[in-house]
């Protein structure tokens, strides 16, 4: 084995040679340019694609885009593109508004008790597989368990309860992985902190370590509250109908808007109705965003 | 309510502290021993300094004094007894909550929570119900940390505005605020500048009249600046307690006189 020394002088040699040689900007200059460049393409294409998206929506769409169509039920006796997608609108809404109060308690309650109260390793490892591999099933797949499930089995039929309820089920994951990981995420050393001050773990969990994973959580919220937003295959088989003037009721079908973009699409084509309804979806989608975002920045200060 | 409270009347006013003794404690984590029958005093308004190399055991034994050990998933007490003035903190009928208010704790890094400075003060006492005047018992324990003259105008600001050195005394405060006897302190310097540690060390000194303090440490020459007694550990076990003097000045133990002359570290 060679001496310790002798590592530190043939060190110190190549040190000395390379000193000789000259400085080495050539080699960082260019790594550095082509990393600015890679940067700059992939950030690039990363902002291009979203904003292009909505600038065509708006370009084909944006003259549908009247109070009649917001907030009018659609006109005639199927879809022919006349009339307002308002039913659509408000169901989407409820659906998700749904699905978030089953996924919110649901995956709440499950990352509380992982992060929170569970000391087996085992079976936190063992979950987070389940729970990681639930979140790679397709929508269409849930819709068939929410079909099976809770159309036939449970008798909900194709209603908004059904509908909602899967959704629910899609955003799950999603929501248990973010708020586990924002609990992990507290430091432990101000969990121990706060443990030595003779309190219980319910009061400073909810003063200490909730507040800390806060902004991470909704952030996940948000990201899953969009992805159901506009996830149309999952409600297909559970809630999702052609054509509705009905009011909303928990028992009854309803239309969504990315089925209806869906049914309406493949019946009459790519017409600026079909691009209003496209619009209306992102735009959807933005607010939410901006608000969680606000939400977000508030609590910050 | 800017008046700069005499910090004289504050200290020395309260009654003794106790005393806090661990017998033959045997500390492990899942199956490996991390603190062998270690037996050590840690006598009353006195400063205890823990000392030795990293990985020794010393704060495991430290976490061992206030029951914050057994949060650690697999950390648990193999054996022995910790008598918190003859009463023992292990016993079935002791709650670990009782134990934490008498025995409090400042860790190695800040710690603030996310809430105002006055909040962060109160955050433990007004858990046990000890705030009759949110003001005047924040003002107290900020006073009793030197952290008043200092903050008394942003006391409603966030406790992250404030900067290293004050936020620890911030957690000084706050642990003080739950009325502990003893305080435990696990390097509580290690993340602050030199000029902060001179004022942490200062209050060590000071808070001595009303609290028992044991100190986690593996700067010798914090130990002597602060300790009255000392504690060496290696490799899980105390190979030698006594004075400060005894320890620092005159070892007996070949393996400390190398640690204490800078041999090994």
């Amino acid at each position: 084995m060679p001496d310790v020394t002798d590592l530190y002088h043939l060190a110190r040699a190549e040190h000395a040679s390379a000193f000789a040689q000259g400085p080495a900007r050539d080699r960082t200059a260019v790594s550095d340019a082509i990393y600015r460049t890679v940067a700059w393409i992939g950030g690039g294409i990363g902002v291009l694609v979203p904003v292009a998206i909505v600038i065509y929506l708006a370009w084909h769409g944006g003259s549908a885009l009247t109070p009649e169509f917001l907030f009018d039920p659609p006109r005639g006796s199927s879809l022919d593109g006349k009339g307002g997608i308002w039913p659509a609108i408000k169901g989407s809404l409820a659906l998700v508004g749904l699905g978030l109060a089953v996924s919110l308690s649901l995956g709440f309650g499950g990352a509380i008790y992982l992060a929170e109260f569970n000391r087996s390793a085992m079976l936190e490892r063992v979950s987070r597989f389940c729970i990681e591999s639930l979140a790679a099933v397709p929508g269409l797949v849930y819709s068939m368990f929410g079909y099976a499930l809770l159309v036939v089995a449970l008798g909900l039929k194709i209603s908004l309860v059904a509908g909602g309820l899967t959704l629910g089920f899609v955003m799950l994951p999603l929501i248990l992985i973010a708020t586990h990981e924002a609990l992990r995420a507290v430091d432990s050393g101000v969990r121990e902190a706060a443990h030595a001050l003779g309190v219980s773990h319910a009061y400073l969990f909810a003063r200490v370590v909730w507040p800390i994973a806060w902004p991470a959580i909704l952030t996940g919220i948000v990201l899953a509250a969009v992805h159901a937003l506009g996830a149309a295959a999952p409600l297909l088989y559970t809630a999702a109908t052609v054509f509705t003037k009905d009011t909303l009721g928990l028992g009854k079908p309803v239309m969504a808007l990315p089925t209806h973009l869906y049914f309406v699409t493949s019946e009459i084509g790519a017409t600026p109705y079909a691009f209003g309804t496209a619009l209306v979806l992102v735009l959807l989608v933005l607010v939410v965003s901006t608000v969680a975002l606000l939400l977000r920045r508030r609590k910050e200060v | 309510m800017n008046m700069p409270l005499p910090r004289d009347a504050l200290i020395g006013s309260r009654a003794d502290a106790y005393a806090l003794e661990a017998r033959d404690l045997t500390l492990s984590y899942g199956a490996s021993v991390r603190v062998r029958s270690a037996t050590v005093a840690f006598p009353r308004n006195q400063v205890t300094a823990i000392m030795g190399p990293s990985g020794c055991g010393k704060s495991t034994l430290l976490r061992a004094l206030n029951r914050t050990l057994e949060l650690i998933p697999g950390a648990r007490v193999q054996s022995g007894r910790v008598l918190l003035d003859r009463r023992e903190i292990y016993d079935t009928d002791v709650s670990a909550s009782w134990v934490r208010t008498h025995i409090g704790m400042l860790q190695q890094r800040p710690t603030p929570f996310p809430m105002s400075i006055a909040e962060n003060v109160l955050f433990g006492a007004r858990y046990h119900g000890y705030v009759r005047d949110r003001e005047t018992h924040a003002q107290r324990y900020l006073a009793l940390v030197g952290l008043w003259d200092e903050v008394w105008d942003r006391l409603k600001a966030s406790a992250d505005t404030l900067s290293g050195g004050q936020q620890q005394r911030l957690c000084l405060a706050r642990t003080l605020a739950v009325e502990p006897s003893i305080v435990l302190m696990d390097e509580p310097c290690s993340a602050l500048d030199p000029r902060a540690t001179t004022v942490i060390e200062r209050l060590i000194r000071e808070l001595k009249r009303d609290y028992t303090i044991v100190v986690v440490t593996h700067n010798i020459a914090q130990a002597r600046r602060i300790a009255d007694h000392c504690v060496f550990m290696l490799d899980g076990e105390v190979l030698a307690a006594g004075t400060r003097d005894e320890i620092l000045l005159d070892p007996q133990d070949p393996t400390v006189r190398d640690f204490m002359s800078g041999e090994i570290g």
